[in-house]
């Protein structure tokens, strides 16, 4: 059974509710408690899909202070946690894009295209026995998959993020996302296949 | 492993994301129970995936102490500007509201005018060629990383639907040139480009020319306006042609290195420019002059194209030619165009509008 990460019911220790009314009349103190709930989360997020300090800074602080900007235009009854991402994802693509526009243009940066299905993919697997690794061998797997997912193309390495670590329902990606439900899934198969593909060969490189 | 209907991995798919809904959670439950192949698929997976877990090895750090610090000090900075700003708005209102009563002298102001004037006339005559040069080369770079970005969503979608490129109902002898059009009837070749911008695969504004628009910003198109709109408003929206797709069962990805887009179509730029146009039903037949078989596309002053290849690469060209003899820009052995034109064979490159 996949293991269960950040809860999707996530229960803050305030009520949320009246928190929101608070942060939407202004207050100062009440945004500082929605800062303080989910930084954590939001930190976790941009650290696994931007992967340089700065940038996770960046988007980080941006999210907070739009989503503290447009706070007259938020639904009240509506939960905060899928706002929040959305901001956070569109941010996100913001310091990526930002960065690319001061870096050297890279004419022909092509995503790989996707030749296998997930069923050929998954049964090239050799072995799906997971055995314990020791620290060295944790941090060299560690490096392999952040190269990865680096490589990835920007809107498969969120979506793959959104589903795997955040846990977000196939509706609230695609609210999240603004596309439809259908794109989310037929994204997220290629992102699994993207991933698995890549680490396959890196596995079998690398002998793990 | 036994085999499972694609119906079956994708409920697994959606039960492994914990995406199902009862009755698909109640299917899966039951395959992991009794079908074997089911066992294998699901266990692989989460075998594969669970890798990214080591993502989170050395990375489980909570945010720092020092990060959330910065950000409140930003969030009190903003939210004292904006009190502050409403202050000096007022103040500046009230300023601009007072009568000035001393004028100074006419003739010591034309003194003053003229010198900087003449002072800025020379420093202009002897900037502006050569910054009016960079300007046009930082264009031509950024109309190339565009169309590096378009060749990605291209690609991203061509692999999300079995290699077919974007593409609306459409076939050989519809009108490809009514970019703008808000009908039922797909007429504009430019449709099929429009589905990336609708499906978030790229943002609208990758689809202008700096060297087109000569870097002016044109109205940002927000969401909802997206997804009401069955292709780019007008012209100044999209100022690449691309490939004239016929049959959308046949617009697959070419395994050959063949151009696939480029920077506006000189042919029949002068009547898309016009803004009556859109408006209009009838395409006046354009007749090839021997300067319209030879000019270049008018988004880098004439001076060539960017074409973006199937490959994924973009070049600039100075010519229209591919292959040394196939024009670019022209259905062969064609000399009148009305809108409607149809390549005979797939070899000949036609990118319109």
């Amino acid at each position: 059974m996949k293991p269960v990460g950040n809860t999707k019911n996530h229960k803050s220790n305030v009520n949320e509710q009246e928190l929101l009314h608070r942060y939407a009349a202004g207050d100062k103190e009440a945004f500082r408690e929605i800062v303080k709930q989910y930084k954590d989360p939001l930190y976790a997020f941009l650290r696994r899909f931007l992967n340089q300090q700065q940038l996770v800074e960046e988007a980080f602080q941006e999210t907070f202070l739009q989503l503290y900007k447009s706070r007259k235009t938020f639904e009240k009854d509506r939960p905060i946690r899928p706002w929040l991402f959305t901001i956070a994802a569109n941010k996100a693509r913001d310091v990526l894009r930002k960065q690319q526009r001061q870096e050297t243009v890279s004419i022909g940066s092509m995503a790989e295209p996707a030749e296998l299905s997930i069923d050929d993919v998954v049964n090239s697997l050799k072995s799906y026995e997971i055995t314990p690794y020791d620290e060295a061998e944790k941090a060299e797997r560690a490096e392999k998959v952040r190269k990865i997912i680096a490589e990835m193309p920007e809107n498969l390495r969120e979506i793959l993020i959104l589903a795997y670590f955040e846990q977000f329902s196939y509706k609230q990606m695609a609210d999240i996302l603004s596309i439809p439900i259908g794109t989310v899934k037929s994204r997220l198969h290629t992102a699994i296949v993207f991933f698995t593909k890549k680490w396959k060969s890196t596995s079998d490189d690398g002998n793990f | 492993m036994d085999t499972l209907t694609k119906e079956q991995r994708d409920i697994l798919l959606d039960y492994y994301f914990e995406c199902a809904d009862q009755q698909e959670t109640d299917i899966a439950k039951e395959l992991l129970e009794t079908h074997k192949g089911a066992v294998e698929f699901y266990n692989k997976l989460h075998h594969s995936l669970s890798a990214l877990d080591h993502l989170d090895h050395e990375t489980h750090a909570s945010c720092p102490d020092h990060l959330v610090e910065k950000t409140l000090e930003r969030l009190y900075l903003h939210h004292t500007e904006t009190v502050e700003s409403g202050w000096l708005e007022k103040l500046l209102r009230a300023e601009s509201e007072k009568i000035v009563t001393r004028r100074p002298s006419f003739w010591r102001n034309f003194a003053q005018a003229a010198a900087i004037a003449a002072g800025i006339f020379i420093i202009a005559s002897l900037f502006i060629p050569v910054t009016r040069q960079m300007r046009a080369q930082a264009w031509k770079t950024a109309c190339q990383a565009n169309l590096s970005k378009i060749a990605l969503g291209l690609t991203q979608y061509a692999d999300e639907h079995n290699g077919f490129l974007p593409a609306v109902a459409t076939k050989a002898g519809n009108p490809w040139w009514k970019v703008g059009s808000t009908g039922q009837e797909n007429q504009s070749n430019t449709r099929h480009l429009w589905v990336l911008a609708k499906l978030d695969y790229l943002q609208p504004n990758v689809f202008i020319c700096p060297g087109y628009s000569k870097g002016k910003i044109i109205v940002k198109l927000d969401r909802s306006q997206i997804a009401n709109l069955a292709d780019f408003p007008d012209r100044r929206y999209i100022t690449y042609s691309f490939k004239l797709i016929c049959e959308p069962n046949k617009a697959v990805r070419s395994d050959s290195r063949v151009p696939i887009m480029a920077d506006a179509n000189p042919i029949f730029e002068t009547r898309l420019k016009n803004p009556n146009y859109q408006a209009s039903t009838q395409f006046e037949p354009i007749k090839l002059s021997g300067k319209l078989l030879t000019i270049n596309s008018i988004n880098h002053r004439r001076a060539g194209q960017n074409v973006m290849f199937s490959d994924g690469t973009a070049k600039f060209l100075t010519e229209r030619l591919f292959d040394q003899n196939d024009d670019i820009f022209t259905v062969r052995d064609l000399d009148t165009y009305r809108g409607t034109e149809t390549p005979s064979e797939e070899k000949d490159i036609f990118l319109v509008p």
